[in-house]
């Protein structure tokens, strides 16, 4: 099982003058979900991109299984940690299957053409997901749910440890929201890694073992999602006037009605 | 399995326009005469077939360069002549015919060097351009240096010599295969058969340029080196058919469109596609120009008033074939 680690990660884009993020130590513990929480331009999509090593660390580094990424080919790094965007839409309208052997590419040489072993962990993947029937389907007429669950398949095609998911549940409505929870839940009981950003305090704390909140550049809090998402820190973040109140002793919290009356 | 069937009908369709091109022409051709005329052989062997195989590799490059390129550029209406390889190509050609007009070994030189450094400035000054993406940076540097370089051969025109210079300036730049000997051949195949066998060794992995940039980086390619090295081989394809028969447009666009509509999406399948039904719809158009009519009708015009019709007839029909 693979842990990633963040040491001293601070990042500033090129011509501006304060750091995005301003030194973040954190650990995201092997084979359980962490749930990455913060407001818009917090820092998430800096941070994940630093992870994937789209983006080098001004200073401090990052870690997988002890060993910094940096030394990692881009090749290498990608058997490692596989990512799911919010949207993805194709040029070409692929079928469901031909788009999932995309997530081979890690695994074959740079003039290789995908086998029928790349075949049979595509069937692998579709079949744990329950959704076989979509592999002719056209990636283009998919549902956004189903999309979802295809951009989540074509990451564990990958064979990766690492899954690190972008507001996977943003725009779906409640069952979906459920089937995407129940595979990334899966994918950490099956050993995976898996790292999501979410703005949705309720879902953070319903399938993540770890949550972490990300404010400003800083990781204000991180921890056990019973102990990190109290009524004060959420306050504290939002700076909204919130109901909050726990259920089988998850946090639960919601705009309170007269919040956005000024 | 299905897309096997599909091939091989395509295949023998290429076959077909083959034999067929081989025996059309002014000069009519039968299997006896061809066993017993030493001219009716000369013809076949000497002056046909050389230029229906330039044929065919002027489409094989057109049309796998288009499909690559559009990939690569993430734009289903991107056509080789996008980066401004076609105009370079027909300025060092034009420049050629100016100082040496009866070599055609230095106009096919010149042609190629001046459709590989288009390219090139094209690249640089995309670099300079503060507005838009990546992509858009490098196609509207292309555009420019279009623009730049066919006003060149605007000025090429005036000064040729109107006798002599400027109507093989005029018809090279209609573009054609006329007269396309085996030596032609040669000179165009080693640089064009280089970037045709790279496209198709790549032709898996090109999909992966139809990603978003972050994703291509997560499944560890990097897509900026992998589209510099589609284009790059592309480009040489282009510019070395491009140096023989002039600059052809259509086909680069529409036979990829034709294969997709065959073949589906996936560029493992649409780049083979794309080189047989390429050089099968040269070869056809290239007949055309040939025997319709008592002369010869340039290349360039027969792609283009042939082409059209056939991609929207094409497009327009629904259902799958």
């Amino acid at each position: 099982m693979t842990k990633m680690e963040l040491r001293g990660v601070r990042f500033r884009y090129h011509g501006q003058r304060t750091d995005v993020l301003k030194g973040i130590s954190s650990v995201f513990p092997e084979g359980k979900v962490t749930a990455l929480l913060g407001p818009n331009a917090s820092g998430k999509s800096t941070l994940f991109k630093i992870l994937l090593k789209v983006l080098e660390p001004s200073t401090g580094s990052v870690h997988v299984n002890g060993k910094e990424i940096r030394q990692l080919s881009l090749a290498e790094l990608s058997r490692i940690v596989a990512w799911v965007p919010q949207e993805e839409e194709p040029l070409f309208p692929y079928t469901v299957h031909e788009y999932l052997m995309l997530g081979r590419a890690p695994h074959l040489g740079f003039f290789d053409v995908p086998t029928g072993e790349d075949e049979k962990i595509i069937n692998r993947v579709v079949t744990g997901l329950g959704i076989a029937k979509l592999s002719h389907r056209e990636t283009m007429s998919l549902s956004g749910g189903e999309k979802r669950l295809v951009f989540i398949a074509r990451a564990l095609v990958q064979q990766p440890e690492v899954l690190v998911l972008d507001e996977p549940t943003v725009h779906l409505d409640l069952r979906n929201r459920a089937l995407v929870l129940a595979a990334i839940r899966r994918a950490a009981d099956g050993g995976k890694t898996v790292i999501f950003s979410t703005h949705d305090v309720n879902e953070a704390s319903l399938v993540a073992d770890e949550v972490k909140i990300l404010n400003n550049g800083r990781m204000i809090k991180q921890g056990d999602p019973g102990k990190v998402l109290t009524e004060e820190v959420l306050k504290g973040i939002y700076g909204m006037k919130l109901v909050f109140r726990r259920v089988d002793g998850r946090p639960i919290a919601e705009l309170a009605p007269d919040s956005f009356r000024g | 399995m299905r897309s096997l069937v599909r091939f091989l009908a395509i295949n023998a369709v290429l076959l077909g326009i083959f034999c067929l091109s081989l025996f059309l022409g002014r000069y009519s051709v039968n299997f006896q005469e061809l066993l017993s005329s030493g001219l009716a052989s000369e013809i076949l062997f000497n002056i046909r077939l050389p230029r229906i195989l330039a044929a065919a590799v002027l489409g094989m490059a057109l049309a796998a360069a288009g499909a690559a390129l559009q990939s690569a550029f993430k734009n289903p209406l991107v056509e080789p002549s996008l980066l401004g390889v076609s105009q370079g190509s027909a300025f060092g050609a034009a420049l050629a015919i100016l100082f040496f007009v009866n070599s055609p070994v230095v106009i096919e030189i010149s042609s190629t060097a001046f459709g590989l450094l288009a390219l090139l400035i094209a690249y640089m000054l995309s670099s300079s351009i503060k507005y838009g993406g990546k992509i858009l940076r490098l196609v509207l540097a292309g555009i420019a240096v279009s623009a730049i370089f066919s006003g060149g051969v605007g000025i090429i025109k005036t000064m040729a010599d109107p006798l002599n210079q400027l109507p093989a300036l005029t018809f090279w730049l209609l573009g054609g295969l006329s007269g396309a000997g085996w030596n032609d051949l040669l000179y165009m195949l080693p640089l064009a058969l280089c970037g045709i066998a790279a496209l198709l060794l790549l032709r898996w992995r090109v999909n992966l340029l139809t990603l978003r940039d972050d994703v291509t980086f997560s499944l560890g390619t990097d897509p900026g080196k992998l589209r510099a090295l589609v284009v790059i081989f592309a480009v040489l394809a282009v510019a070395a058919v491009t140096s023989v028969a002039g600059v052809i447009g259509w086909v680069g666009l529409i036979v990829p469109h034709v294969a997709r509509k065959i073949f589906g999406a996936d560029n493992s399948q649409i780049i083979p596609a794309s080189l047989i039904l390429g050089a099968g719809l040269m070869i056809a158009f290239d007949t055309v120009a040939r025997t319709l009519t008592a002369g010869e009708i340039p290349l360039g015009i027969v792609t283009s008033l042939c082409g059209a019709p056939v991609f929207l007839l094409l497009l327009s029909r629904g259902g799958e074939s």
